[in-house]
């Protein structure tokens, strides 16, 4: 099944603002109905992947992370740590049951792991 | 439910009372996914949330308690007063014994990252009953913005005192009434602050009944200092381990006690 990049994520000090660029950009539609308020991007198109817009954390910036799907969350993030990556977030189960972990890749780049749940 | 039959040893690899109580209902619940911390608890005849309590670290564990648990889970006389002693050994190690030196543990690996009032609350909120894991609510309830929930979710599942399954938060703290002692200067005076701001409100907001702010000035004999700080030590924990008996809670308190002095150390001194 290979392991595809199935969605990205801004990490964003201002997720409203960001938000609003770009749906004022590329027509894109921001929906956070769901329970953890997450702002799911509907780019409106079947080509490319969806994203989404995170709080990044006070102390850090804004940037772009990639999510791998993988069909082991917990044996890909023990991999990942095998090669030299450092875990940021250990593997979690989110409301509506997609698993999903947060890494950091050697170079100091993250980036996150997830598994389709049965909830979606 | 069949009881799955006891296996536990005096060398099994726990460090403490505890996580031997931990790792045996983990060893169950593999055995057998039925299984769950109330069958736990009946087994040793114990009532299940005094048995959580223990399980969390939030309830000391009395030798008493240790034999009485220790003989249900087919322990030897000699592994339980082995287990006991061990328990007063690290009891008299450290301040206020395991579950102390735990909570310090973490907001030493927390310090820069868990800073605001309302990651203690998010903590303490999923223990209550009506509890939605919710970012929407939780904002709700705490009168802040979902960004914050969401930050500070992010935070707590990152220095590991949080874990989300699915529709259940787990505050894996163990206890967040911890000593600041081993806080930043900085992060201490952000949440004083931030304390500071909200018993204000409460002031205006909250009936007094529901409420309590006292302060007091006090002229002492410095040699007496200790004894009052373990006085306060021990009054904190009988508070905690009151409000933590009911099974049923529906609301989330802050409790800070302050107690410094007000007059400066002459260089003599």
């Amino acid at each position: 099944m290979g392991r595809p990049v199935v969605q990205w994520q801004i990490l964003s000090k201002e997720p409203d603002r960001h938000a609003r660029f770009y749906t004022d950009l590329f027509d894109w539609k921001v929906n956070a109905d769901n329970p953890l308020g997450y702002r799911m991007v509907d780019t409106g198109s079947k080509k490319g992947i969806p994203g989404g817009i995170w709080p990044a954390p006070p102390e850090g910036h804004s940037f772009v992370q990639l999510f791998v799907e993988v069909e082991d969350v917990g044996k890909a993030v023990e991999k990942a740590t095998g090669l030299g990556a450092t875990v940021i977030i250990p593997p979690q189960k989110l409301p509506e049951g997609d698993e999903m972990a947060i890494l950091l890749d050697p170079l100091g780049v993250s980036f996150g792991l997830t598994k389709t749940g049965t909830g979606r | 439910m069949g009881l799955v039959k006891t296996n536990v040893t005096p060398s099994a690899p726990a460090s403490s009372f505890r996580q031997l109580l931990q790792s045996e209902l983990a060893r169950r619940c593999a055995a057998n996914p039925q299984y769950s911390l109330r069958a736990f608890a009946m087994h040793l005849e114990i009532d299940h949330s005094t048995l959580s309590q223990m399980i969390r670290g939030k309830r000391a564990l009395t030798a008493a308690a240790i034999e009485r648990l220790g003989g249900k889970l087919g322990l030897s006389s000699d592994a339980i007063a082995a287990w006991i002693a061990r328990e007063k050994t690290a009891l008299s190690a450290g301040a206020g014994g395991p579950r102390e030196r735990e909570v310090m543990e973490l907001t030493r690996d927390a310090v820069s990252l868990v800073t605001d009032w309302w990651h203690y609350a998010i903590l303490e909120l999923t223990r209550l009953e009506s509890f939605r894991a919710d970012s929407r609510w939780v904002a709700r309830v705490l009168g802040i913005e979902v960004d914050d929930v969401n930050r500070a979710l992010s935070a707590l599942l990152h220095v590991g005192l949080m874990e989300m399954r699915a529709d259940r938060w787990i505050d894996t703290s163990g206890d967040t009434a911890a000593s600041f002692g081993d806080f930043a200067r900085a992060t201490l005076e952000r949440l004083s602050e931030q304390v500071r701001k909200l018993s204000l409100s409460a002031d205006e907001s909250v009936p007094p009944p529901l409420r309590d702010r006292t302060s007091t000035t006090v002229a002492v004999a410095t040699a007496s200092v200790p004894e009052a700080i373990e006085m306060i030590a021990r009054f904190r924990r009988e508070i905690l381990g009151r409000l933590e008996r009911d099974a049923t809670r529906d609301a989330v308190y802050h409790l800070e006690i302050d107690f410094f002095p007000l007059t400066r150390r002459t260089e003599k001194e």
